[in-house]
């Protein structure tokens, strides 16, 4: 097998080598391409791998066309089919390319890929009865190609595609970017304007350098494009971050943090601490002197965590507070709490609190529970055991809840403990929870430990039995000692 | 997770298995606002629920209020004893009709 080459051979030659060759590189290049949007990768590799086929089946039949023999006929009529009906497959594609680029809404972009699929379908019926009958095309007995008598049908379904996109890119073209609506213009005219060239000088095929050089550049735009809006995300991200970090800090400077808190108090010790499982996170303790002789101490977790927890969080605390400080008892601040939280609480979020307040110079504590853990109490020489306390119903939860206090008496050298949660209900990697008792374990293990070393003791008791585990829930605990009554 | 459920007209039941925590909560809320508003008699069987977080307990409370407001009804039923005694504490087995 010779070939004599014109010039006009070589460049066509030249144009769909090359254009197998672009076409191979891009698709690995989308494949590797991470940024991409999913669909948006899969759609281009479907359309370079037509493209691929389209310029494969041109050149097959520009190779074997007018070489006589069996055999080389079927290959002929296979290949004129494949590339006529690649040809109609490319433009469904770009409807579809079209359709997600738009983002539309879900419904609406079904019935229009069905619009698109139903011509394509037309197209491929059309190429299946036409080819026993030459209607389309057709070789003849020295198997050169010639067009048949119904060539212009072949053409149809592809310019009503064209059609078909055209409209969807001007009814949606504010949905789309300028730069990308340019690209898929450029892909649709160029065929089009290569084809006119062609019909003044035919034997160049300035249709496939059109249509890769149009892929390509519409690939280079959307994946640019696409690059650009991961680099804003990333930076979006980052911004987050930083912002929660803050929130973080500015939690935690909410709650009391030097300690010893009250220099110069020689009749109790207090420590708290409060560990987040997220940057920030919904549980709190608070404790502030109300007046000289009454020391207010708050343990409180909000439902759920991350930022919405935290923002409730900072308004519990302080109406908490505010509330405290005008002297009420714990009773009435919880439901005076309540009453605020629930005239604005759309989200249905709650916190559960535990309110003391200790007369110093008695040791008596007044405290009253809305929903909260039960507290522990160790009287001098004793165990710690848990107070299971009155229980009202969580903050937030319900209007007009009503709150019952009561008493105990602390004396001197009794430990209250209180905490969130998190401490009973930290889980290891078998999913089997900590529980009161490992923790009233922990705490009598070393009962007589000032309130620091305590949590201490509590704390590296629950992080030897998560283990590896994730810590899932916040963790916060608050340890006081009654040291002497006044005067003493 | 794995949200079981069996409606029969306006009646429905729903059975949430596993932990019902900040991850899994959105799943049943979720569940709850797809119930359509004609649901008058909700069951939540609680049998295969291990743990419940205060997450959990929000989507509860929501859901009995939303109950109250359309003049429907909410049973808990089937709770395990970890849950039932974070029902206790946290004051729902007031507010919540367990059975």
């Amino acid at each position: 097998m010779t070939f004599h080459f014109t010039p006009s051979d070589l460049i066509n030659v030249l144009f769909i080598s090359g254009g197998i060759g672009i076409c191979l590189l891009y698709f690995l290049l989308i494949s590797a391409s991470a940024h991409l949007r999913k669909e948006v990768r899969r759609y281009f590799q479907v359309f370079f791998s037509l493209i691929l086929l389209y310029i494969s089946a041109h050149l097959a039949r520009q190779i074997m066309d007018g070489i006589p023999g069996a055999a080389v006929r079927t290959w002929l009529y296979i290949v004129t089919f494949l590339e006529i009906i690649a040809a109609g497959f490319m433009t469904h594609i770009l409807a579809l390319l079209v359709i997600v680029v738009c983002r539309l809404e879900r419904k609406r972009s079904l019935s229009l890929v069905a619009v698109s699929y139903s011509i394509l379908m037309i197209h491929v019926i059309l190429l299946i009865v036409g080819w026993p009958l030459d209607l389309i095309y057709y070789f003849d007995a020295g198997n050169v190609y010639h067009r048949g008598a119904g060539y212009l049908l072949s053409n149809l379904c592809p310019l009503l595609l064209l059609l078909f996109n055209s409209i969807l890119l001007l009814r949606h073209r504010e949905r789309i970017l300028p730069k990308i609506r340019l690209a898929f213009w450029i892909y649709m005219i160029a065929p089009i304007i290569a084809i006119i060239i062609q019909s003044f000088s035919s034997s160049i095929q300035y249709i496939i350098f059109a249509s890769v050089g149009a892929s390509v550049y519409m690939f280079a735009v959307i994946v640019q494009n696409q690059n650009d809006d991961y680099e804003k995300q990333k930076q979006e991200n980052t911004r987050l971050d930083a912002e929660l970090s803050m929130a973080s800090r500015i939690q935690s400077s909410m709650l009391p943090s030097i300690f010893p808190p009250f220099p110069g108090r020689e009749e109790f010790d207090i420590f708290a601490s409060m560990d987040p499982a997220k940057e920030v996170g919904g549980d709190f303790f608070d404790f502030f002197l109300v007046d000289e002789d009454h020391l207010c101490m708050v343990m409180a977790d909000v439902s759920g965590k991350g930022v919405p927890a935290a923002l409730f969080m900072m308004a519990s605390k302080i109406i908490l507070a505010n509330n405290a400080m005008m002297g009420k008892s714990p009773a009435q601040i919880l439901t005076d709490t309540n009453a605020s939280i629930c005239s604005n609480n759309r989200e249905e979020m709650f916190v559960t609190v535990w309110l003391g307040i200790l007369e110093i110079s008695t040791g008596k504590l007044t405290a009253a529970n809305a929903g909260h853990e039960y507290p522990v109490l160790r009287h001098p020489d004793g165990a710690y055991e848990l107070i299971r306390d009155k229980h009202g119903f969580v903050i937030g939860g319900m209007e007009g809840a009503k709150y019952k206090e009561y008493e105990l008496t602390l004396e001197k050298g009794s430990k209250l403990f209180l905490y969130t949660d998190g401490v009973p209900e930290a889980t290891d990697g078998a999913g089997e929870m900590f529980g009161p008792e490992r923790m009233l374990a922990a705490l009598n293990s070393a009962p007589d430990d000032a309130p620091r070393d305590i949590l201490k003791t509590v704390r590296a008791a629950v992080d030897s039995f998560v283990k590896d585990a994730e810590q899932f829930d916040d963790l916060t605990m608050l340890c006081l000692e009654y040291k002497k009554a006044k005067g003493e | 997770m794995i949200i079981r459920k069996e409606q029969n007209q306006d009646k429905v039941i729903l059975a949430p298995e596993g932990r019902l925590d900040t991850v899994t909560a959105p799943e049943l809320e979720k569940e709850i606002q797809a119930l359509p508003a004609e649901v008058k008699d909700l069951t939540m069987d609680l049998e295969k629920l291990e743990y419940i977080s205060s997450a959990g307990l929000r989507v509860l409370l929501a859901t009995q209020k939303k109950m109250n407001a359309t003049g429907g009804e909410m049973k808990v039923c089937r709770a395990n004893e970890t849950v039932l005694e974070i029902f206790e504490v946290t004051g729902f087995s007031d507010i919540l009709t367990l059975v």
